[in-house]
């Protein structure tokens, strides 16, 4: 069971990762599609939910904090997680 | 040479400039008559010919708007109701115009939250687009002057109601005659934030407890944060030949953390953010484990760790599109003393390791509305450690609604640290409306590095190459004015081969199954 749900995890995240270039694309299709078009107030209806917006609440954060004393490469990663180690990064 | 850049330039003032005419809100309007929300009595415009109209476009569904149509509601039009005008006598009447027509319930609920008095249904956003509408919330000030309406002041996104009072204030009153109450007293609103989280293995319970403030007052935001964390551990340390100073031993710490954010809005397009904080304890189990393990090997030479942190932020955000789009620049500056290694080599006094560290971070925020169903958010960042390699980074989110009771939020993200670390993750959060008030998700992450660098020569405690994924499922309870969120389900840690030197470290980097807990509960008043 468990071994595969990590096979499945790691293919949906080659999958969808597709290395760099995956958020490469991201950032670059993200400013261009901001710049150039916009999508009218009377179609943002879906797009306003308070689930479909990135807030700071943690009612509506999905990824759980804890999880960063695990993982050195989550985003949340800082200086202090080379604690311990003579050298580590 | 073909004149590129003066070529560039021009179409980038072409560009501005057509954006800046798109955006433009007319000079004057015709009269238009609307239906009341959930009535059939008509209402137009010219019933308030003798005075001074607000309109304040708004939806259901649009977050921004409550706060607006809120302050109108108390601010302005019972404001003026209760000095019979402006101070040149004239009427003032706030009309919220809806300008979505489905689920009426969820408009009524709205209407009941946000006091608004008399409501008027823009069906299809007829009168909306008529006056140049590019985003919600959207507030004109109207004036009749002859025949027609005069637009006073139009804008998309919200200046507070400070500014609207002004524009009403000015009206049919002579420079030289003093007004009266011009300086507005500023407006606060509180909300209140708590929630818990435990992480838990056979040998190991961390938890998290976080309780946060959030004050606006006028432009400004404060955001104030406590958390309180416990990490406890079972140390048992690895049994090697000849080897018989090593005891298990039951650790466990607390840190507290402390953090205040401040958000100031300059312009309706800029908004500038300041921040700063500290913490006193351990940050997580592997420190202490390591600190642990620190004493018992070399009591003599050991120090007593006291990890604690400092930080201090700048950022400045860009709305570049009014409620559609932002850029946001931040830098951060992290001071951390940490519990700090020791090694010792043949013939050599014991060495310990490196205890302050200075992190300087820097990374640019976009967040994009893409289509009627896609919001994006892409986040790039670049962080220097004292001692280390630049760490390269970026996360990106799609939110995407999939249909109209069901949301994928998906998150994945990168970094890399030469000259050989790099880091994976994926996230996927399926979640859907049950009946308005109640939300089901399930989750799945997945995250994979290739183990920690480090360069001791004789005993490494970096951590081998790691793999783990977690199932999750929550429930989400949404109310007027409070939110709840329960959500848990197991996490799995698998770490790779140790590497030569490791094998004190074995019990710290072996396989564990984990179990997560997070509540979560807001309210604001």
């Amino acid at each position: 069971m468990k071994n595969s749900l990590g096979e499945l995890f790691r293919l949906l995240g080659f999958c969808a990762v597709m290395k760099k270039g995956f958020l490469f694309a991201l950032l670059i299709g993200s400013v261009g599609c901001g710049s150039v078009g916009q999508v009218s107030i009377s179609d943002q209806r879906l797009v306003s939910k308070p689930n479909m917006l990135f807030s700071q609440s943690g009612v509506f954060i999905y990824q759980n904090r804890l999880i960063a004393q695990i993982e050195p490469g989550s985003a949340a990663s800082g200086g202090g997680q080379a604690a311990g180690c003579t050298s580590c990064k | 040479m073909r004149p590129v850049i003066p070529r560039l330039l021009a179409s980038v003032v072409l560009f501005v400039g057509l954006v800046a005419l798109s955006a433009q809100a007319p000079v004057s309007v015709p009269s238009f008559q609307l239906k009341k929300f959930g009535s059939n009595e008509t209402v137009s415009l010219d019933q308030f010919g003798d005075g001074v109209v607000v309109l304040d476009f708004f939806a259901y569904w649009c977050v921004p708007c409550r706060r607006v149509s809120t302050e109108l509601e108390e601010h302005v039009q019972q404001y003026y109701s209760g000095k019979n005008g402006n101070p040149a006598g004239k009427s003032v009447q706030v009309l919220s115009l809806n300008i979505e027509q489905g689920r009426a319930a969820r408009t009524r609920q709205y209407i009941r939250q946000t006091g608004a008095s008399l409501v008027l249904d823009d069906i299809d956003g007829e009168v909306y687009k008529s006056l140049g509408g590019r985003g919600i919330p959207y507030v004109i000030v109207l004036e009749k002057q002859g025949g027609s309406w005069a637009v006073l002041y139009a804008h998309a996104g919200y200046e507070g109601v400070e500014k609207i009072r002004q524009v009403i204030d000015s009206v049919g009153v002579a420079e030289e005659v003093p007004r009266s109450e011009s300086a507005v007293s500023l407006l606060t609103a509180h909300a209140l934030e708590v929630g818990a989280e435990g992480l838990w293995a056979d040998d190991i319970l961390l938890t998290d407890t976080t309780a946060t403030h959030v004050y606006t007052m006028g432009k400004t935001e404060f955001r104030t944060s406590y958390s309180f964390s416990t990490l406890e551990l079972d140390y048992d340390p690895a049994e090697e030949l000849f080897v018989n100073w090593r005891e298990p031993a039951n650790v466990s710490e607390k840190r507290h953390t402390l953090q205040e954010t401040v958000r100031h809005t300059l312009t309706p397009s800029w908004t500038l953010n300041g921040s700063l904080g500290g913490y006193d304890g351990f940050q997580d189990y592997r420190s202490l484990w390591l600190n642990e393990f620190y004493r018992q090997e070399y009591p003599v030479g050991y120090e007593e760790a006291k990890p604690r942190g400092f930080n201090l932020g700048a950022g400045l955000r860009w709305e570049y599109a009014p409620t559609t789009a932002f850029a946001q620049v931040d830098y951060a500056w992290q001071t951390d003393t940490i519990a700090p290694g020791y090694e010792k080599k043949p013939f050599v006094p014991l060495a310990r390791g490196r205890s302050e560290l200075d992190t300087h971070t820097v990374s640019l925020t976009l967040e994009n509305i893409l289509t009627p169903t896609l919001r994006s958010q892409a986040i790039g960042f670049v962080t220097d450690t004292t001692g280390r390699e630049l760490r390269y980074g970026g996360q990106g989110s799609l939110n995407w609604a999939l249909a109209e009771n069901w949301v994928l939020r998906s998150t994945v993200g990168y970094s890399e640290e030469a000259p050989r670390f790099e880091a994976w993750f994926v996230e996927e959060t399926l979640e859907t409306d049950i009946d308005g008030r109640w939300f089901f998700s399930l989750t799945g992450r997945w995250y994979e590095d290739t183990g920690e660098i480090d360069d001791s020569l004789l005993l490494s405690s970096a951590a081998p190459e790691l793999e783990t994924w977690h199932v999750g499922v929550g429930l989400r309870w949404q109310g007027e004015n409070s939110a709840l969120k329960l959500s848990g389900g197991p996490y799995f840690t698998r770490y790779g081969a140790l590497g030569p030197y490791t094998e004190p470290f074995q019990n710290l980097y072996r396989g564990r199954d984990w179990g997560i807990v997070q509540l979560a509960f807001s309210h604001q008043f």
